[in-house]
């Protein structure tokens, strides 16, 4: 897989206030969530790859050129910012015709293509509409339009579900998986975990700027749990699968001595075990449920997921 | 292959480099023509020049068809179509156009600034003198719309009225001072229009401290003038200066000071340069930092 965007300790600093600090990542096509609290350098990190900012320290590559007055690399990428961007008076329509203009395209072409991406984010009836007049989710939809318009290569999303009602995120859920199907890659950023796990695995977690992991949601995971020396509360860290059922004490006496359990909670209906060796210990939960008919209502894995490992990384 | 360069269609984009500015130009020019107050503004400049143009068409339809009314205009030198008439004109649209283009480009980058357009722009193939060139380009379009055009657009006229070689002979040098003159009033206004957008911090604010600034520059060179006797102190005044300037080009002997011409050139120059650098530098910091 080829890299889209690759910085290399890269680190960005206003004055005193270090943004974004040494910080080696590549991203490949996709859809990747940039991840992190707010201040944690994600729309920093954005403007570098746009070539709005000039690294104060390494270097950034996009398309494998410095995309800084990089006209070539920008017609290829899409930008939807955070904060909201319209000149004043215009339509939706015309805003996006206007930024299909500024990317080259010809008066009919913009036109089609603003009509189309529009339509796309379900803004056709109200495209002709004044954006002073719109709702914020509106809004929200006609930046990403002007971002996606000219199918670019590469999207950022800078924070793209603020103001969207459930059933528009849905939508762009939806429509953000669907668009990075072919080949493309998407950048979301994104300070609210679930969000970005409906739309992808393959995250970057930023704090303060820093690196904190990059990769698979569920690898990470697995490697925080496989890595306890380097991680202050080994059991903590270690999977979790909750059983739930009307008699969890006979269940845990049964795994009372199991070498990959570290941990077990007790809660009025349910046991959680804590393991190194969540596969070996689903496969054996399994097995003694079936031989020994034990009654049992779920099995869950409460911390596999982003909102669990970005806990973790950030203890 | 990297695999972003595989079989979907995505937009490369087509234009030469050199041209990049004009989508940014007609985004101006668009949404000011779809603004009532500027079409008002429009109005009343097209007023002067319909009243100009009325009486070009009365004076050279008279003076050919009627030997007696020929003979009553020639003695109403205000009514006579020649250099004077030409610098009137000028003279008279002159103070539109500079309200025009206080309406039209003080917002014209405080807006940008203020909405977060520039990471926007930034983000398109576009550099920051595609942004300098459209904006300035958009509001000198604008004032060039309301000073030379109709200047020449008169001229046209004059001449199609009373055609003939000699007609052309005595008029065709008008068109470099109305070019000349047309010019030098309206790139000054429109790079300091434009530099005081770049400077504020709203469209109110930057037509306020340019309007301010401009009637300082008219009332404090005449007070000095007036309370020392001393005519001089007039090419203070910028917009003297340059008046001064077009009573050279157009010929003129009853001027309001006498001093080189270049004088009047240099102090526009000053002014355009300024307005444009301070434009080009504050476009740049927010190109670097968006």
């Amino acid at each position: 897989m080829t890299d889209v965007i690759r910085m290399h300790e890269t680190s960005k600093w206003f004055g005193e206030v270090v943004a974004v600090n040494n910080l080696s990542v590549a991203i490949g096509p996709g859809v990747t969530g940039l991840l992190g609290p707010n201040g944690a350098g994600k729309s920093t990190f954005i403007k570098l790859a746009l070539g709005l900012y000039v690294p104060s320290r390494g270097s950034v590559d996009v398309f494998g050129a410095t995309p800084r007055n990089n006209l070539d690399a920008l017609r290829r990428i899409g930008y939807c910012p955070e904060t909201d961007a319209f000149p004043e008076g215009m339509t939706g329509r015309d805003f996006v015709y206007w930024n299909m203009r500024f990317h080259g395209m010809a008066h009919g072409a913009a036109q089609s293509a603003a009509r189309e991406a529009l339509a796309r984010l379900r803004m056709e009836h109200r495209m002709d509409d004044r954006i002073a007049g719109y709702s914020k989710g509106m809004r929200q939809r006609v930046k990403i339009a002007q971002a996606i318009a000219h199918r670019p290569d590469l999207v950022f999303l800078d924070e793209p579900m603020s103001g969207l009602d459930p059933e528009g995120r849905e939508e762009l859920f939806a429509f953000i998986r669907d668009y990075a199907r072919d080949g493309r890659t998407v950048l979301v950023s994104s300070h609210i975990l679930h969000e970005i796990e409906r739309i992808t695995t393959h995250v970057v977690m930023l704090r303060n700027g820093s690196l904190l992991a990059h990769g698979d949601v569920h690898e990470i995971r697995d490697h925080i749990a496989e890595r306890p020396i380097e991680t202050p509360c080994a059991a903590e860290h270690a999977h979790a699968i909750t059983v739930s059922c009307p008699d969890p004490r006979g269940l845990a006496a049964a795994f009372l001595h199991h070498d990959a359990i570290v941990q077990m909670d007790f809660a009025r209906d349910a046991v959680t075990f804590r393991t190194r060796d969540p596969h070996r210990l689903y496969e054996e939960i399994n097995a003694r449920v079936i031989d020994e008919n034990i009654a049992i209502t779920a099995i869950v894995c409460p911390d596999d997921n982003l909102q669990a490992v970005f806990a973790y990384l950030t203890e | 292959m990297p695999i972003f360069e595989q079989t979907y269609r995505s937009y490369e984009g087509n234009d030469r480099l050199m041209w990049r500015w004009r989508a940014i130009v007609w985004q101006e020019l668009r949404t000011l023509i779809a603004a009532k107050p500027f079409l008002m503004l429009l109005a009343w400049a097209s007023l002067l020049f319909l009243l100009r143009a009325a009486q070009v068409i009365a004076v050279d339809s008279f003076r050919s068809s009627n030997r007696n009314v020929a003979a009553m205009l020639n003695q109403f030198d205000a009514l006579a179509i020649n250099e004077a008439m030409f610098l009137n004109f000028l003279r008279t649209e002159g103070p539109v156009m500079v309200v025009i283009l206080l309406y039209a480009g003080s917002g014209m980058i405080c807006n940008d600034f203020r909405n977060n357009l520039m990471e926007v722009f930034f983000s398109k193939p576009l550099t920051w003198i595609d942004y300098v060139l459209g904006k300035s380009i958009a509001l000198i379009l604008i004032g060039l719309g309301v000073t030379l055009v109709p200047g020449l657009l008169l001229l046209l006229l004059h001449n199609l009225l009373v055609p003939g070689m000699k007609t052309l002979r005595d008029t065709a040098w008008l068109a470099g001072p109305i070019v000349a003159f047309s010019c030098l009033m309206t790139l000054p206004t429109a790079f300091a229009v434009l530099a005081s957008s770049a400077l504020s911090h709203g469209q109110r604010q930057a037509a306020t401290a340019l309007f301010v600034l401009l009637m300082g520059d008219l009332i404090i060179p005449r007070a000095f003038a007036a309370a020392l006797f001393k005519p001089e102190c007039l090419v203070l005044s910028v917009p003297l200066a340059i008046n001064q300037v077009g009573e050279t080009l157009f010929g003129q002997r009853n001027r309001m000071f006498d001093l080189p011409w270049g004088w009047g050139v240099s102090l526009a120059a000053a002014v355009a340069v300024t307005g444009a650098v301070i434009v080009c530098l504050r476009t740049r910091r927010a190109e670097a930092a968006a």
